[in-house]
């Protein structure tokens, strides 16, 4: 009998190992979820200006800080920032995915830009609701009259371990961005650097730009003078971190970050969640919290059930929660709102026809656009784009009108483009497969169908969309831009200038030498009213070629638990939680 | 005999790997979208491209391509993800484990329970019995995963305050249970109506009049002779439901936040992270060629008759 017995429980052991295997398939199916499109946008007053050799302010202020006594402590200890009521406790936030390396050189994705901020610094930093410009651990900085050599004064700040931040290394940081065998896809950033190309060439063992004058002194020399460099310089990607600890660590050093940010890297389980313990000598002070742990939880109805358990601190509003959270009057009070960097808008191929040619079709679908009712559809959560560039950015004309919708005037402007029965032939507009976004292109599609344009959406696998997008077989396509550091060069320079047909940015292939020229004297220029006026005058040429149709610019709304407190969401995707304390 | 047959399908098995790494490889290749174009980001300059491109090795032909992954797979290096740097075993290592202890929680949790509930209505012998069992098997079966698992939340999470809403912990931990009842039901309700089938369809059968003639009492007859004699098609259909089991895995990965392969596949295929990938192609690949091996295995066991080999 027993043998009968052991048998069957070898048996159902053997059906479970036989089920629990996974099939061979190369393409799991992606979950219903995507990442969340509808981030941030600013409302940002006034952009982060490039100073004129001026000095910057000592000390960046608490945002919002309730009774938060402007100059933060200047300890070397434990003691906390001055934005802190209460110390202590762990804020818990989500990534959709694990950001997989916070080495500053390599940061590019959605998931690092969200957590990586709060472990590095660099020479400057953006205030946490990404208006302003503020020193890091260079306290104060000279730039020559000519545009060309800045000079940081840096501060006494500490990396992770315990060893003090020096020119020194602020020059190996650059270099090994500069480096190619590092990969960084934001070398570009240094490009201007005297003798960078002979460094990335291999022909020199140094950037001769990139000098330590002593300790507390750091000096960079241009090749030209660059404005947007300042913003530039801000960026997590242009952060210091130490050299032994780069060259022990080699390839693992993404995992094994050790930074100069408010937030040491704590324990970090793949696709699980990250840690950030409070860096006791941070510059600052160190932040209110004790840790901030990120969990990835890519299922938007997850995070709200989280939330709704307590078990999850912050977490973004998704549409079909915003009449629960928004209407009701406690719940009200928790949301959190960014007028972020984040505009969408179509870009039209401008080498190809029927389009491209053709700046009155162009000006027809400008017309045609519904905005109003996306925006309904959104919530309120946009504002419609009169410009590519975002609110909040230098050189922003809060006077420019979006394309009145008006279906009359877009007729005429068919007829007066020679289509006066619609077009021929319907056009594809390539998108990814992002439903939010299918939904709201869906608008648009019955806004065209009334002029006489038929459009299929075309929804493309992201990889695929962006290739599409850089190689220019498309007509017309649906995108978004967060710009990669906070000026309106972040824009116009990638996305108009012609220098970037062709996998640089500019999608459109749009070819004007007045725009060009324009960009170019912008970002050579120093003075603010000068590039103000620079960029007006690209916007008003962009307004007539119209390569690309300003659709909105985004809001990003989360929501927070009642304890949270001094938490302001970025407009950039780079979320800061130094200030941030727990009323519990 | 039996042992000559196991040593050929385990030769075969490099051979296969080999050809569905091709076969992803130039499926990779294939598809539209540049990994250093993701790497680098929106924004980044052609010739910042270019030079990842290079350094990655992606700029070399691919057949040049396949044979150095080929080579370096054969002396165990399967590379480094495009995107953390990391080895991609090490990544592995740490993800793959986790579904499978998720799996094989479900599926336990599925067996016990689909084939209690068959046997259940099988032997009932009230007529309402026998039909609620098979609606609620039916029922389960039917149930969106999405759906039952945002109830399960709801009820359990939110309400009760039983259980956590997702997460993962070590080992069978409280965090295991939502998951593994989502992704057991409809395994569960359709390992129900087959026991039923197969058991039902040999009620009557010869051996089953013997052993009563025998003597047997009912409890014994069903125990001993039907449930062993059932087993084959109970084995194949669990042998053979991998892939819904698997799809289902992926859904319940994500709703319940669980780190396992699943998700760690969907993510390098989204950011064309190609060593990534490779290596999850292969770990499964390769488990469910030795998975389909031992279910063959079983059936000899189960049935006797049934011989490989010689």
């Amino acid at each position: 009998m027993f043998p009968k017995l052991k048998l069957h429980v070898i048996l159902l052991v053997a059906v479970l190992l036989a089920s629990c295997a996974p099939a061979a398939t190369s393409s799991p199916a992606p979950a219903n979820t995507q990442p969340p499109v509808v981030t941030q946008a600013p409302a940002a007053t006034q952009a982060p200006a490039a100073t004129q050799g001026a000095v910057a302010t000592e000390a960046p202020a608490a945002t919002q800080a309730p009774a938060a006594t402007a100059a933060p402590a200047a300890t070397q200890g434990a003691t906390a920032n001055a934005a802190c009521q209460k110390v202590g406790g762990q804020l818990v936030l989500f990534t959709s995915s694990d950001p997989k390396s916070l080495d500053p050189a390599l940061l590019a994705s959605y998931d690092q830009t969200i957590t990586a901020p709060n472990f590095v610094e660099g020479l400057l930093r953006l205030s946490p609701d990404g208006t302003k410009i503020e020193p890091g651990i260079a306290k104060t900085f000279e730039v020559s009259a000519d545009g060309l050599t800045w000079t940081f004064h840096l501060r006494d700040a500490k990396f992770h371990n315990g060893a003090p931040v020096t020119a020194e290394d602020f020059k190996y940081s650059f270099e090994r961005v500069l480096n190619p065998a590092t990969k960084s896809p934001k070398a570009w950033m240094l490009q201007k650097v005297v003798g960078a190309s002979d460094f990335i060439a291999g022909k020199a063992t140094e950037a001769s730009g990139l000098q330590a004058v002593d300790d507390h002194t750091f000096k960079i020399v241009l090749s030209e003078a660059s404005a947007p460099f300042k913003s530039m310089l801000a960026s997590p990607n242009l952060a210091v971190v130490p050299k032994s600890e780069v060259l022990k660590w080699g390839d693992n050093f993404g995992q094994h970050l050790v930074a100069a940010g408010p937030f040491m890297l704590g324990t970090w389980n793949l696709n699980q969640d990250l840690t950030g313990a409070a860096f006791p000598a941070y510059w600052n002070g160190r932040p209110c919290l004790d840790s901030i742990k990120w969990r990835v939880i890519q299922d938007e109805n997850t995070r709200i059930v989280e939330y709704d358990a307590k078990q999850l601190d912050i977490t973004w509003v998704p549409p079909a929660q915003w009449d629960r959270f928004n209407g009701d009057a406690t719940t009200k009070q928790l949301l959190n709102w960014a007028h972020t960097f984040h505009t969408e808008f179509w870009a039209v191929n401008m080498e190809r026809k029927p389009f491209g040619n053709n700046p009155l079709l162009r000006q027809a679908i400008c017309h045609a656009l519904d905005r109003t009712a996306v925006i309904d559809s959104l919530q309120q959560r946009a504002t419609a784009g009169a410009s590519i560039l975002s609110p909040g950015l230098l050189s922003f004309n809060d006077a420019a009108q979006p394309c009145t919708f008006d279906v009359a005037m877009a007729k005429d402007l068919m007829k007066q483009a020679g289509f006066a029965n619609g077009l021929p032939n319907p056009v594809d507009i390539i998108l990814p497969p992002w439903n939010n976004e299918i939904k709201l292109n869906e608008i648009y599609q019955a806004n065209l169908k009334e002029i006489g344009i038929t459009i299929n959406l075309k929804p493309t696998e992201f990889g695929a969309y962006l290739d599409l997008l850089n190689k220019g077989n498309y007509d017309i396509a649906w995108m978004y831009r967060v710009p990669d550091y906070a000026d309106p060069d972040g824009f116009y320079f990638p996305l108009m200038a012609s220098q970037n047909i062709d996998g640089g940015g500019n999608v459109a292939r749009y070819n004007n030498p007045d725009v060009d020229k324009l960009v170019q004297h912008a970002r050579g220029s120093l003075d603010e009213a000068v590039r103000t006026k620079d960029y007006q005058a690209v916007e008003v040429a962009a307004a007539k070629d119209m390569p690309y149709i300003p659709l909105f610019h985004n809001i990003y709304v989360d929501i927070r638990q009642p304890y949270v407190m001094n938490y302001v969401p970025s407009p950039m995707d780079m979320h800061m939680y130094e200030y941030v304390w727990l009323n519990k | 005999m039996l042992s000559q047959y196991i040593l050929r399908r385990l030769i075969s098995f490099p051979f296969i790997l080999i050809g569905l790494s091709s076969v992803i490889f130039v499926l990779l290749y294939v598809l539209p979208g540049d990994p250093a174009r993701l790497m680098a980001g929106q924004g980044a300059t052609a010739q910042v491209v270019a030079s990842i491109r290079h350094e990655l090795g992606l700029d070399l032909p691919l057949p040049v391509q396949y044979g150095n992954y080929l080579w370096r797979v054969a002396h165990g290096d399967f590379g480094r993800s495009f995107q953390s740097h990391r080895p991609v075993l090490e990544e592995v290592g740490t993800v793959y484990p986790k579904t499978l202890q998720l799996a094989l929680a479900a599926e336990g949790l599925a067996v016990v329970a689909g084939v209690s509930l068959g046997l259940l209505a099988t032997v009932a012998q009230q007529r309402w019995v026998n039909y609620g069992l098979l609606t609620l098997s039916v029922l389960s079966l039917s149930l969106p995963l999405f759906w039952l698992a945002l109830i399960l939340q709801i009820l359990f999470s939110l309400r009760l305050h039983w259980l956590p809403p997702s997460g993962y912990q070590m080992g069978l931990d409280k965090y295991i249970v939502l998951p593994a009842i989502t992704l057991a039901l409809p395994t569960a309700g359709y390992l129900a109506r087959i026991t039923h089938a197969a058991m039902a369809s040999m009620k009557e059968s010869d051996f089953m009049r013997t052993a009563y003639a025998k003597g047997a009492t009912r409890r014994r007859a069903v125990l001993r002779h039907l449930l062993p004699n059932a087993l084959v098609p109970i084995i194949s259909v669990a042998g053979t439901d991998l892939s819904r089991l698997l799809a289902g895995i992926l859904i319940v990965e994500t709703i319940f936040s669980w780190p396992g392969i699943g998700k760690y596949a969907y993510d390098a295929l989204v950011q064309r992270d190609m060593p990534a990938l490779q290596a999850a192609v292969l770990v499964f690949g390769g488990t469910v060629l030795l998975v389909n091996l031992i279910v063959d295995l079983l059936y000899t066991l189960a049935n006797p008759t049934i011989r490989y080999g010689a």
